[in-house]
């Protein structure tokens, strides 16, 4: 929050909802705030980690973490014609783009690019483990110059899938690994920057 | 009984004064209502009036389909407008200025992807996932292509101006023209060219 506002009462500041994050700007003309809720809304183009909950003629009911259900039609995958349905079963995870996503209609995914080209979308996650972090630890994840990217890298082999709905999906060599990764991820939400690499230091280190 | 005679009765019917009554009697016309008709017109008392051909028939009468053919392109005209405006006063509208949508100068936006340039969602560290570090390269690239490509196209709007356009469009004119000519004209057309291009010789009128 622009300092301002907070100086006018020095010691407690009562703060309405919608009113917690630092509120960002980019040049010319772009505001928003960040935070670090939890709460997902889905919207338009974002890409998320759905698990697939029911398989209904020809949709697939998809939880996103969303207050509704996101339908996928089996048509929406790379390669599916009527004759030749995806193999997608219950309990799978997709990575999938909402096309289809406001307050009055349900929520719409699909698994390829307007090319029909899957581009990495799609089921993945045979194994690994899947767990949810706050939005704006996921969007720290994913800027350009994410610092958390860069010192994960530095550890050793493993693969991620982050969805804008705050789940991310990791799998590494062994078992351990994913979960040194998993809880690494997770209590990079409430440290600074030093205590973070600090704490990679000392895992890469192998002293925890 | 075909429609013209009964075209033909009715008119004679009609210009009887008291015809309107009976079509208000009889507003959906059938042949027995006819038959009816005629019996009324030979047993009534006042006389039938076959010389005035100047009496008005009446407007629902002049509506009828059978009647249409007879009529005079004005006539036709002015009942159609008649019919028109009848039409528009039975139309509901309420009598409100107008209303002035304002200029929406906050445009609302529920994504954070366009604030934020995040990266693609799927990553892959130290070559886990070839595939997947491939798509890495290739997604996030082609991001920032995307917008060194819209850049590239406000810069070439300014760079070819209309009338290199034109000249490029000229050149191509003629030798589309060429293409589709058949043999014997393309020669004739090359030597058109040649003699166009030759000097013009002209008789120089001699100097005393």
């Amino acid at each position: 929050m622009p300092e301002s506002i907070t100086d006018s009462k020095p010691e407690k500041v009562v703060c309405g909802p919608g009113l917690r994050g630092i509120l960002r700007h980019k040049q010319p003309n772009l505001y928003w705030i960040d935070s670090q809720q939890r709460r997902y809304v889905p919207s338009k183009g974002e890409n998320v980690i759905g698990v697939v909950t029911a398989k209904s003629g020809d949709i697939f009911k998809v939880d996103i973490g969303g207050s509704e259900q996101a339908s996928l039609s089996y048509l929406a995958f790379e390669g599916a014609t009527k004759r030749n349905r995806p193999n997608v079963q219950v309990g799978d995870l997709v990575y999938s783009q909402l096309i289809v996503a406001n307050k009055d209609m349900e929520p719409e995914l699909v698994c390829i690019d307007s090319c029909g080209r899957a581009n990495g979308l799609g089921v993945f996650g045979a194994d690994g483990l899947l767990f949810k972090v706050s939005l704006g630890l996921v969007r720290r994840l994913l800027a350009p110059q994410s610092e958390i990217a860069k010192d994960l890298e530095k550890m050793f082999p493993f693969e991620m899938v982050v969805g804008m709905n705050g789940r991310v999906w990791v799998k590494a060599k062994t078992i351990q690994q994913t979960l040194i990764v998993a809880n690494l991820l997770e209590s990079c939400e409430n440290m600074t920057a030093q205590q973070r690499q600090t704490l990679f230091r000392r895992v890469a280190d192998g002293s925890i | 009984m075909g429609s013209d005679d009964l075209s033909r009765i009715l008119m004679q019917c009609v210009r009887e004064k008291c015809a309107e009554l009976i079509f208000d009697q009889y507003p959906v016309i059938t042949s027995s209502s006819i038959r009816e008709l005629l019996r009324f017109q030979k047993y009534s008392e006042s006389p039938i009036e076959m010389a005035n051909d100047n009496a008005k028939l009446s407007k629902n009468l002049l509506r009828m389909k059978f009647m249409q053919r007879g009529l005079d392109a004005d006539t036709k005209k002015q009942l159609e407008e008649e019919e028109k405006r009848i039409i528009s006063d039975e139309h509901w509208y309420l009598d409100l200025p107008e209303l002035k949508a304002k200029e929406n100068f906050i445009i609302e936006e529920s994504s954070f992807g366009p604030f934020e340039d995040l990266k693609y969602g799927r990553m892959s560290f130290k070559g886990f996932n070839p595939e997947v570090e491939k798509l890495m390269i290739a997604m996030n690239t082609a991001k920032e292509e995307e917008e060194e490509e819209e850049e590239e196209i406000s810069r070439m709007e300014t760079d070819i101006t209309d009338e290199d356009m034109a000249r490029r469009y000229e050149s191509l004119v003629g030798s589309m023209k060429k293409r589709f000519a058949k043999k014997r004209e393309r020669s004739a057309l090359d030597k058109k060219e040649a003699v166009e291009t030759k000097p013009k010789k002209a008789f120089l009128k001699p100097q005393d």
